[in-house]
């Protein structure tokens, strides 16, 4: 195949087609300004120069650039979850080729070059985003808030511009690597799993072993046990793996109850989805999870550090004008990754709703010709989201804060010497940051939901006697 | 005309006297053209002559004797030679409803005219015929026998309406063709 | 004479700039089955979409019950259609991750029926189609035929008093199609709910006791008038030629028949 009649012929097809490349694009875009800024930060020189201390010091900025990476995940769950609307579509058209002549391998050059173009539009608006970003968001007066004086090197700039594209090509390839494209249509070989019980166990397990293990911990060890920590740290991995791997098997879960006894056909409709495609969800929904176990991991982390600080500060009445603002900022940071993360993993879930509706939009339109409300349909799809988030967003919560206070402040008081050489006990007073992690689960379900809500726009158009015509 | 073999197959089922066989006849084929009992005794003479039947005894039932026949070896040989043979396919281009089809369209030229109002009436009339024959199909207690024919029918039925519906939709260039 | 139950007057709707339906008038009498006819793209769906309350026409009024209901609000007849309409398509109606009880219940539920009760009587419906076995099972594991008798059962769970069913036997082949109607006509006759029936073939028309064939967007025969119109000209008329014979005689003198009797 040439190469023009390569790019036609993968750039074309119906309106799914459309919306994956644009979102294609959307996640490539994503992904370039996280590598331009990790490649900005890296190529800070010295120490200050910035107002912000994790930009400044030099020890703190790996720190910074594995937190970008880490958001990467959620925006690599969001390409994935985008590479997925209209597959059916996508597969059709593919198996048509066969079915002209095309070879296998020319097949899949086909998905991925539409992938990889979709992806190098993606990373242009990337790169000219970046480029005007540093222009406007210029303070020319040190110290700057932001690094918009540093400019990656030529060779990491020509990384970006490289990696993006042919990352997303090789990815699409990857996913197709497991498909057998033939002229009669893409056949699966991998069969549709089912959720499994093991991950339940694994979560439900690992979380009471956790609160077993700082409880008992807080009574029987003396200050810091190297061996309890790796204790915590492997049940969390563990607890957190069964959050990930078990969000199917949550789903089906929840599904299966609700459905089983819902009177509302919007309960039973969202309980009965869950149960036959438990993975509809899941694909998306452990991203929000595992940011919500890490902001709440945070905010319980600077709990325990306020605290301290205040009871050092009752202490030493005289030292507390000295406050370094830094970790405030360091956590309002975090907050602020963590809220991103929510937001883009809440995009993937919005791409996911979108694309259910549009795959089943004859069963819609056909339910809505027979006398269903809009409204039911509508809520029974918020509800399928619903269902599994908010006793995952709880859970989820719950993980991070016991985590954190078993690793950061395990204990509620401890001895000390005071300014005259006594020792007193210092009580810590507000560990638990219940208002934070409040407005961490409530906040998160709203973002989630509402994104989630904008999905619902398409179900008018879904819904339109059209999608009805046989002829 | 089947009527031998058909009377041939009635006797295969076992022996019979001529009434019995009448009766067997209405039953099996109750939508066939009524089979006069004249035409059953000549048959039956005509079977006995040519050795595919047999005059197996005579019965007394109140009233007259009556003769029971029987299917010979030769008669269940012709019998089987007779469902072996396929029936020809036979178009019945001849059928009057394409004659007038054809000859409306050569009186009246006008596109919607009178080829159009005859075939659309015609629709109708073939519609409500199969209306019938599906009543009788669907209605209770009705026989295989009963099923099967009107299935026959229908089927004929449906085939004469397709081509009315193509008709209908090929008129114009139809017209063009027989006026050129 | 029955009432009249539903009236469609100057029906007119287009497809963007195409028109599917060029003043269409029709009217159902109730517990009448009557088949919508006509070619691919003659307005048959369109008109039926229509008069179900399911599309709104450019044109011309829809009167059910003594109602107008293309001037109601959506949401209106919405209610109307899961209430006092059933509505019935070829496939892709029943919701695949329900089981076929719930699906037929749905309509129930929707309604505010209680689940147990609306379950009860979705088995009976079921069950009237000789599918009730079937009420744990998933659509996916049912047949064609299966799938539509459930269908059916759906439509006619809310007891309508009209139901419009488009092309119900296009997805089946002509023996699960014959059962699918004669389930449907006789159910329909017992309970005297009105069928509408949209279709191509004739044979599935002629379940109906009356035809509406359309012709491009205009109604040619409504099986009412004494004859079918041809448009815009109407000569003399050729005779038509009487009842059609019954073809299933066995002297059939067209067809020459093997007769060694003679031979």
């Amino acid at each position: 195949m040439r190469l023009p009649v390569l790019l036609r012929l993968a750039v074309t097809g119906g309106r799914l087609d459309g919306l994956r490349i644009v979102l294609t694009a959307f996640g490539a875009l994503l992904a370039t300004l996280l590598l331009l800024s990790a490649a900005t930060v890296l190529a800070i020189e010295g120490e200050g120069g910035y107002t912000n201390g994790l930009l400044a010091e030099s020890g703190l900025r790996p720190g910074v650039v594995t937190a970008l990476m880490l958001l990467g995940v959620p925006v690599l769950f969001f390409v994935g979850q985008c590479v997925r609307v209209g597959a059916p579509a996508r597969d059709r058209r593919l198996a048509e080729y066969r079915m002209a002549g095309a070879t296998p391998g020319q097949a899949m050059k086909l998905a991925a070059t539409e992938t990889g173009v979709s992806a190098a539009v993606g990373m242009v608006v990337g790169f000219a985003v970046f480029l005007l970003g540093r222009v406007v968001l210029d303070r020319p007066d040190p110290p700057r808030p932001l690094p918009t004086d540093v400019l990656p090197p030529w060779w990491a700039l020509l990384l970006v511009a490289l990696v993006v594209p042919l990352g997303g090509a090789l990815l699409a390839a990857l996913a197709l690597r497991r498909s057998t494209l033939s002229a009669f249509g893409v056949v699966r070989n991998r069969p549709a799993r089912a959720p499994k019980i093991a991950p339940a166990v694994m979560f439900f397990g690992g979380g009471a072993a956790l609160v077993a293990l700082v409880s008992v911990d807080r009574f029987v060890t003396e200050g810091f046990s190297w061996l309890v920590a790796l204790l915590i740290f492997l049940l969390l991995i563990v607890t957190l793996l069964g959050l990930v791997l078990g969000g199917a098997a949550l789903s089906a879960w929840i599904g299966g109850r609700v459905a089983s006894r819902a009177k509302s056909p919007a309960l039973l409709l969202a309980g009965r989805r869950l149960v036959a495609d438990p993975w509809a969800a899941s694909r998306t929904l452990p991203t929000v999870f595992a940011a919500v176990v890490i902001g709440a991991g945070a905010l319980t982390m600077r709990a325990g550090f306020v605290a301290d600080r205040a009871a050092q500060a009752r202490l030493y009445p005289s030292d507390s004008a000295v406050v370094d603002p830094f970790y405030d900022r360091a956590f309002a940071l975090a907050q602020l990754a963590v809220w991103v993360a929510v937001v883009v993993a809440a995009g993937g879930l919005l791409v996911a709703t979108a694309e259910q509706i549009l795959e089943r939009r004859r069963t819609l339109a056909a339910l809505t010709a027979q006398g269903t409300p809009t409204g039911v349909l509508a809520r029974a799809l918020l509800w399928q989201t619903a269902l599994p988030l908010i006793p995952g967003v709880v859970l989820a919560t719950a993980v991070g804060a016991i985590t954190a206070r078993a690793v950061s402040s395990p204990v509620s008081s401890y001895s000390q010497e005071d300014a005259t050489g006594r020792m007193v006990e210092v009580h810590l007073e507000n560990l638990t940051p219940w208002l934070g992690l409040i407005v961490l689960i409530v906040g998160t379900v709203l973002v989630t939901m509402l994104v989630c809500a904008l999905g619902l726009l398409l179900l008018r158009r879904a819904t339109a006697v059209d999608e009805l015509r046989t002829t | 005309m089947s009527t031998p073999q058909v009377l041939l197959a009635l006797l295969s089922a076992g022996a019979r006297h001529g009434y019995d066989l009448k009766r067997a006849y209405d039953v099996r084929f109750p939508k066939a053209r009524p089979l006069a009992f004249g035409q059953v005794y000549s048959t039956l003479e005509r079977l006995t002559r040519d050795g595919l039947a047999t005059e197996a005894g005579v019965e007394r039932v109140d009233g007259p004797d009556r003769t029971v026949f029987a299917i010979t070896d030769a008669g269940r040989e012709s019998l089987r030679d007779w469902l072996d043979v396929v029936e020809p396919p036979t178009p019945h281009v001849t059928n009057a409803l394409f004659t007038k089809v054809v000859a409306a369209l050569l009186v009246d030229e006008s596109p919607d005219g009178l080829a159009v109002t005859y075939l659309r009436a015609q629709r109708r009339a073939h519609l409500a015929r199969m209306r019938d024959f599906t009543q009788v199909k669907t209605a209770d207690g009705v026989s295989v026998g009963e099923v099967l024919a009107a299935d026959y029918a229908l089927a004929h039925l449906d085939a004469d309406l397709r081509w009315i519906d193509l008709t209908l939709s090929r008129i114009s260039a139809l017209r063009q063709e027989v006026l050129a | 004479m029955t009432a009249t139950v539903l009236t469609g007057i100057d029906l007119e709707r287009a497809y963007g700039k195409t028109p599917a339906l060029r003043g269409v008038s029709c009217a159902v009498r109730a517990g009448e089955i009557v088949a919508i006819t006509g070619p691919s793209g003659s307005g048959k769906s369109t008109l039926l979409l229509c008069l179900a309350g399911v599309l709104v026409p450019d044109a011309g009024t829809v009167t059910y019950d003594g109602r107008r209901i293309d001037q109601l609000p959506e949401g209106e007849r919405s209610r109307l259609r899961r209430t006092e309409l059933g509505v019935l398509f070829q496939f892709g109606q029943l919701i695949p991750e329900l089981p076929v009880a719930e699906n037929v219940a749905l309509p129930l539920l929707l309604s505010g029926a209680r689940r147990k009760a609306a379950l009860a009587t979705a088995t009976e419906w079921l069950d009237r189609f000789g599918v009730a076995d079937l009420a744990a099972r998933y659509p996916g594991e049912l047949s064609g035929g299966q799938k539509q008798r459930a269908s059916v059962a759906r439509a006619l769970v809310t007891d309508p008093r009209v139901l419009f069913a488009d092309e119900p036997t296009g997805a089946l082949d002509s023996l699960a199609g014959e059962q699918l109607l004669t389930q449907l006509t006789r159910v329909a006759r017992e309970n005297g709910t009105a069928v509408l029936i949209v279709t191509h073939e004739a044979q599935v028309a002629a379940y109906a006791q009356r035809e509406i064939a359309l012709w491009d967007g205009a109604v040619v025969d409504d099986g009412l008038t004494d004859a079918p119109t041809a448009g815009a000209r109407r000569g003399s008329r050729l005779a038509v030629d009487d009842a059609p014979q019954p073809v299933a005689t066995f002297d059939d003198s067209d067809a020459p028949s093997i007769e060694p009797g003679k031979g």
